[in-house]
């Protein structure tokens, strides 16, 4: 599914809101919650939150839901998918529902009857473009989040900002860029993509002659341009906006290429031993007022149809570029990706 | 009637003999000292018969059973014997009663009985009123009475003692050795006692045996080993001799430069043209002659040495030979180069091999 | 009462056969698992070194492992990592050591303490506080140093930085080493050289220093293998540093597909090279002619250095501003901090941090009860095997004591990281299926850490007078009674000291925790690497410094059962 601006305006008028309150729902959704409570617990692998904000969506959930614990695990990607893959190999099924942010280890999991397939009535309040993540319905976007350029208010003027996605491989931020690295980011995984679209295979190599601080996490790059230890960097611009509200010297802007687009898919293990939990989780995961309103506070992109997005930041509807890698382009590159990295960078 | 027995004990260190060949018999009730320089094998002998050590060949016997043998040994908390060790070995975690108290905890012993006995032995010792102290308390010569009253309690088969005094200064291992003895006699437990210093060695056994090298010299009385020593190094080992060579025709000893023949107190040695005899410095005297004594011959005063109790005078034949060492009383005073005449008591010669 | 027949309690001369004796059950049970915890694993991983992973033997794992440019090169990093952090760990230990141990230097016993708070204080977490302290542009020793320059002097992601940041946490032990062979060398040896007209400081140089060169380069040894073996803080510096090395290189092999048979080629050059040091350095030490190890070593006085003792005072104060002070205070600082980079400007002040660990972040507080219990679990199976491995070797006890000690020491040849690996490959999967448990993280820390209480234990029994377990036996007592009523009664100083120096290990423990947790069994270690991906500092310093204040508070407690020397104490 490609999702660029033209395909969005054109679907945006086609689109038809679902009410989330409908009749039918809520005793199905009550069944679903007596079953889960007798399972008493399920466990969540995160990757595209905070800790911080995983462990509170757990903690609202189980406010909703008294009864169903949530056990946050929340790491990078990669290391989630390895771990993951650890506990598969160890026939060891710990993890129940897999939020992740990399479109390829979806593909390859459904590839190998690992995902249960499962489509939550809650989709139905998902913004057309989103809803068919996956047509056969074994993963769906939970929630996404847009990259763009984020830089330190206290040492860069907004004139002074960077423009252009370019700007990192510029002489002018030597040595006080930031970005993250594909073998440990899901998210770094795709903007690389996307950056290798626009500038070749080249690009990498510029990045590393630039001296750009590697982390290992796009939320590194917020943090680290917060502290003063770099300037710019290429993060999610939600993250960067929500530490601008709590007074921290940070601002983010949309680079003229446009932002690139992160949407994080969640599953259910088909291993999973809760699978009432695991079905209830997807349900608030995707349509509860609750995630909608942590979205908005989180200043998140919100999947909802129609939904409005914060000040300041793109929403899916506004007008302007949008890249974002499908998911074939994002399972045949992302190896290529890491490796042109790897050899740019030297780690 | 036979207690102990070690026969053709061997022990054998990689290529060297550290115990070679030993054979001994204890009877019930003796104590015999193993006797010996270091590296003798004394220690290695006493530790196969605790069974601490494996005999590389040969048997070890207690009332006719065989314990130890090349084969096979007994470890030593099955052998009812028990040790007192050169450094005591009590434990300093325990009072002097609990430490007494041990071995009759191991054997299970009703607790009153036990304290019983703790009391009676620790009265035996003269240590009944620091029962509860501990170790550290204790001085050396108390902490050696705790070991024995520890070994002595539980009545052993054997009771095996490693050089217990050397630890203690001179004046204290006096006073302990004839406690031994004392403790010895009153219970008249089957004792092996091992030791370096011949005159410990001589206030406490029945008989001694001595050790050169991982072999026996000789078992006997103390008296028979110092007046009738049958090898060299026994001679020249327990208290000080003069070994020398002679011809020896008809029983009777012939030395260099003297003339007069001295009777050897063996029965019917054979003739020997090279004959090695010990002669006792005490048996020799100078000057004028004493009852009992024969006259040997003229001999010139080479060296002397003043040690408060005796003259230690070195003493050649005017006709050449061997210098011998005369023991005389401190009043005897002679000077270097002074002739006088030798006379000697048949009693202190004995032919060695 | 004088009546010497005897009363045979004993049964005489009855004597059960070997079988009967339960020492020998006890101690054949240590062997077997032995075998289990150390054989099998490296065992497993030099087999699947030899297969792909269909299966098959072959050499192709070794050819992609050791074929690609780029993982030579991280083996060459390595070596190079090594060799600088060994250089400069004798930099700083030996003349603390010659300080502490025979000079008349002031504030001996502070220096001594700082030593050990540089042991205490985790290697991942010293990084942090450094990442902190010399960031190339937020860190705050350049942010003091500047005044209106662009950027600092220090740049702690670089190759010295990471150097500099790994030395200041082991050089411990070459301070632990040198120290105790310094210390066994009588003044007369010492008084010797002066008679004959050698001046102190050429006395030090060719007399004192040379006697204990073999313990040094022992030191030296240790050192090099750990750094190369090392796995966190070159996680946290080496990648900005964008320097790649063995021990990161090996992760990689774990992210997806898992390539376990390329992992464990990998590995092997490490360990084999690991091996060699190590018999090297068992040489070394082995040549007795140097030091008289037995007892005390004779009367020892301090030499009067004069002037020099206050330089020497000043760079021991220099090397516990860097390696306590400073990080623990920037720890402190960020701990309290809502964003460390704003520092000390008010309205930046916050107790939320402890607040999240404690009361909100489940994941910090669950790791700080794991990390403390699997700790204590191991630390508590390492001295009751540690004593009875060394027990049974020391005196003999079973047949072939050689091998019992080779397998009880062999894990100090694998490096921990390749340690975890082969224990993964063995117990993680089926049949046993331990992965994600608490107990595998327990199994692991026991192997790791199991030869540094048998060493312990063995120098512990060696010191003891074996006339006093030969007397108990004499009178009847068996092994077993033996050690309990003697021998563990006698060592309890000792192995509480041991158990608290395991104890401390563990909660520094990364290398080998890192692949083995499951998402419950997580530990802090861990958890501040998770963590630090996302740059949140703040929690991790939280959490460091609670971890800290934990490892301190029982190091104090083992100091008052087990004497102030019991950690840097080489023998009982």
């Amino acid at each position: 599914m490609l999702f660029n601006r033209r395909h969005f305006t054109t679907m945006a008028g086609a689109s038809v809101l679902t009410p989330w309150t409908s009749s039918h729902a809520q005793p199905a959704l009550a069944a679903l919650y007596e079953a889960a409570k007798k399972e008493g617990e399920l466990t969540w692998y995160c990757v595209p939150q905070t800790s911080e904000l995983a462990e509170k969506m757990g903690r609202t959930f189980t406010a909703r839901y008294p009864g169903v614990k949530v056990n946050v695990v929340r790491t990078t990607a990669q290391v989630a998918f390895q771990r993951l893959n650890q506990d598969l190999k160890a026939g060891r099924p710990n993890c129940d529902v897999f939020t992740s942010t990399d479109l390829s280890h979806y593909v390859d999991l459904k590839g190998r009857n690992l995902l249960m397939k499962n489509t939550p009535a809650a989709v139905a309040v998902q913004d057309r473009r989103v809803q068919n993540m996956d047509p056969d319905g074994y993963f769906h976007a939970s929630s996404c989040f847009m990259m763009g350029l984020i830089y330190n208010t206290a040492k860069v003027s907004a004139a002074a900002a960077p423009r252009s996605w370019s700007d990192l491989a510029d002489s002018k931020w030597s040595g006080v860029g930031a970005a993250a690295h594909p073998a440990y980011s899901g998210a770094a995984g795709a903007w690389c993509i996307e950056m290798r679209k626009l500038y070749g295979d080249g690009f990498f190599k510029k990045l590393a002659a630039n001296k750009t601080h590697i982390g290992r996490s796009t939320i590194d790059a917020v943090t680290t341009v917060i502290s003063g230890e770099c300037s710019v960097s290429a993060g999610p611009m939600s993250l960067a906006a929500l530490q601008a509200s709590k007074g921290n010297p940070i601002a983010t802007l949309v680079p003229k290429e446009g932002p690139v687009l992160i949407l994080s898919p969640t599953a259910i293990m088909a291993s999973t031993r809760r699978p009432h939990a695991a079905r209830l989780f997807l349900e608030w995961q995707l349509g509860s007022d609750d995630t909608a309103r942590i979205a908005y506070e989180e200043f998140g992109v919100s999947l909802r149809a129609g939904a409005k997005s914060a000040p300041g930041l793109p929403g899916l509807n506004d007008a302007g570029p949008l890249l974002a890698p499908t998911p074939p382009q994002m399972v045949v590159q992302i190896p290529k990706v890491i490796d042109l990295w790897k050899d740019a960078f030297g780690v | 009637m036979s207690k102990l027995q070690l026969k053709r004990l061997c022990k054998n260190y990689g290529a060297a003999a550290v115990v070679d060949d030993l054979s001994l018999e204890l009877r019930t009730g003796e104590l015999v000292t193993l006797l010996g320089p270091s590296g003798c094998g004394k220690t290695t002998t006493l530790r196969m018969i605790a069974g601490f050590v494996e005999p590389s060949a040969g048997t070890i016997e207690v009332d006719g059973t065989e314990i130890s043998s090349s084969k096979r040994t007994v470890p030593p908390e099955h052998r009812g014997m028990s040790m007192i060790f050169q450094s005591y070995a009590i434990w300093p975690n325990m009072t002097v009663a609990q430490n007494v108290g041990f071995g009759l905890d191991v054997r299970r012993t009703p607790p009153a009985q036990a304290k019983q006995r703790v009391g009676e032995m620790l009265d035996v010792v003269h240590l009944a009123h620091l029962a509860h102290r501990y170790p550290a308390e204790l001085s050396g010569g108390q902490q050696q009475r705790v070991a024995l009253a520890r070994a002595m309690v539980v009545r052993p088969e054997v009771l095996l003692l490693d050089e217990p005094l050397s630890n203690l200064d001179a004046n204290l291992r006096e006073e302990m050795a004839n406690e031994i003895r004392r403790l010895h006699d009153e219970f008249r437990f089957t004792t092996v006692y091992v030791t370096h210093d011949q005159s410990e060695a001589m206030t406490i056994s029945d008989r001694i045996a001595v050790l050169n090298m991982g072999k026996l010299e000789q078992i006997d009385t103390p008296w028979n080993l110092y007046n009738r020593p049958r090898t060299p190094f026994v001679a020249g080992f327990i208290g000080r001799t003069n070994l020398v060579s002679g011809q020896l025709r008809a029983g009777q000893i012939t030395l260099d430069g003297f003339c007069t023949a001295v009777p050897v107190q063996q029965n019917a040695p054979r003739d020997q043209v090279d004959a090695r005899v010990s002669i006792r410095p005490q048996s020799l005297y100078l000057g004028a002659a004493v009852d009992g004594t024969l006259p040997m011959g003229l001999v010139s005063v080479v060296a002397r040495t003043y040690l408060g109790e005796y003259w230690d005078y070195m003493v050649r034949p005017v006709a050449g030979g061997e210098a011998l060492k005369v023991h005389a009383s401190p009043s005897s005073v002679l000077e270097i180069g002074h002739e006088s005449s030798l006379s000697i008591d048949p009693a202190g010669v004995a032919l060695v091999d | 009462m004088s009546e010497a027949t005897l009363t045979p309690a004993l049964g005489g001369r009855r004597s059960p056969g070997r079988l009967a004796d339960p020492a020998l059950w006890l101690f054949s049970v240590l062997i077997a698992l032995l075998i289990l915890l150390v054989a099998n694993p490296i065992l497993r991983l030099v087999w699947d070194s030899f297969h792909t992973a269909e299966g098959g033997w072959s050499l192709q794992s070794y050819a992609v492992a050791l074929g690609n440019a780029r993982n030579l090169q991280a083996l060459v990093n390595s070596l190079a990592l090594g060799a600088a952090v060994t250089v400069l760990t004798l930099a700083l230990g030996v003349p603390l050591a010659l300080a502490v141990s025979r000079s008349n230097m002031p504030a001996r016993g502070l220096t001594h303490l700082s030593v050990l708070a540089a042991f205490v204080m985790p290697n991942f977490l010293g990084a942090i506080a450094w990442i902190l302290l010399a960031g190339p542009n937020a860190g705050w020793l350049n942010r003091l140093w500047l005044s209106g320059a662009e950027k600092g002097p220090f740049n702690i992601f670089s190759f010295w930085g990471l150097a500099f940041v790994i030395a200041l946490y082991t050089y411990p032990l070459v301070y632990v080493f040198t120290k105790a062979a310094l210390d066994l060398v009588s003044t007369e040896l010492e008084d010797a050289a002066a008679i004959h007209g050698a001046g102190k400081f050429q006395t030090m140089w060719r007399v004192t220093l040379p006697l204990a060169l073999p313990s040094v380069i022992g030191a030296a040894i240790l050192i090099f293998l750990e750094a190369i073996a090392l796995y966190g803080t070159p996680a946290l510096i080496a990648i900005p540093a964008r320097i790649n090395l063995a021990t990161t290189q090996l992760v990689s092999f774990f992210q997806y597909p898992l390539q376990i048979e390329q992992a464990a080629a990998f590995a092997m050059p490490i360990l084999l090279l690991t091996v060699v040091m190590l018999m090297l350095q068992r040489r070394l030490l082995a040549r007795r002619g140097f030091v008289s190890v037995s007892g005390k070593g004779g009367e020892r006085r301090p030499l009067d250095i004069g002037r020099w003792k206050w330089v020497l005072l000043a760079y021991a104060a220099l090397i516990g501003l860097l390696s306590v002070v400073l990080p623990l205070v920037i720890l402190v600082m960020a701990s309290l901090s809502k964003a460390w980079g704003r520092g000390l400007a008010s309205g930046n002040l916050t107790l939320g941090n402890y607040r999240t660990i404690f009361f909100e972040q489940v994941t910090v507080r669950d790791a700080i009860v794991n990390t403390v219990s699997y700790s204590m679990a191991t630390a508590l199976i390492c001295v009751l095997m540690g004593i009875c491995i060394a027990y049974a070797t020391q005196r003999r006890v079973t047949p072939f004591p050689t091998v019992i000690q080779f397998l009880a020491l062999a894990p100090v040849a694998v490096p921990g990281l390749i340690l975890a690996i082969g224990l993964y490959a063995a117990y993680a999967g089926p049949p046993f299926s331990l992965y994600g448990t608490g107990l595998l993280i327990v199994v692991a820390f026991t192997t790791r850490f199991l030869p540094i209480a048998v060493t312990a234990c063995a120098a512990a029994v060696r010191s003891l007078n074996p006339e006093l377990e030969e007397a108990v036996r004499v009178l009847g007592g068996g092994r077993i009674t033996v050690l309990a009523k003697v021998v563990l009664p006698l060592l309890k100083k000792t192995l509480v000291g041991v158990f608290i120096l395991v104890f401390v290990i563990c909660t520094k423990e990364l290398s080998t925790a890192v692949f083995l947790t499951g998402p419950s069994s997580r530990v802090v270690s861990v958890l501040t690497l998770d963590l630090s991906e996302q740059g949140n500092y703040e929690t991790l310093a939280a959490m460091g410094v609670v971890l800290v204040v934990i490892t301190t508070l029982v190091v104090a407690a083992g100091m008052r059962v087990a004497g102030r020397d019991f950690m840097l104490r080489r023998g009982a």
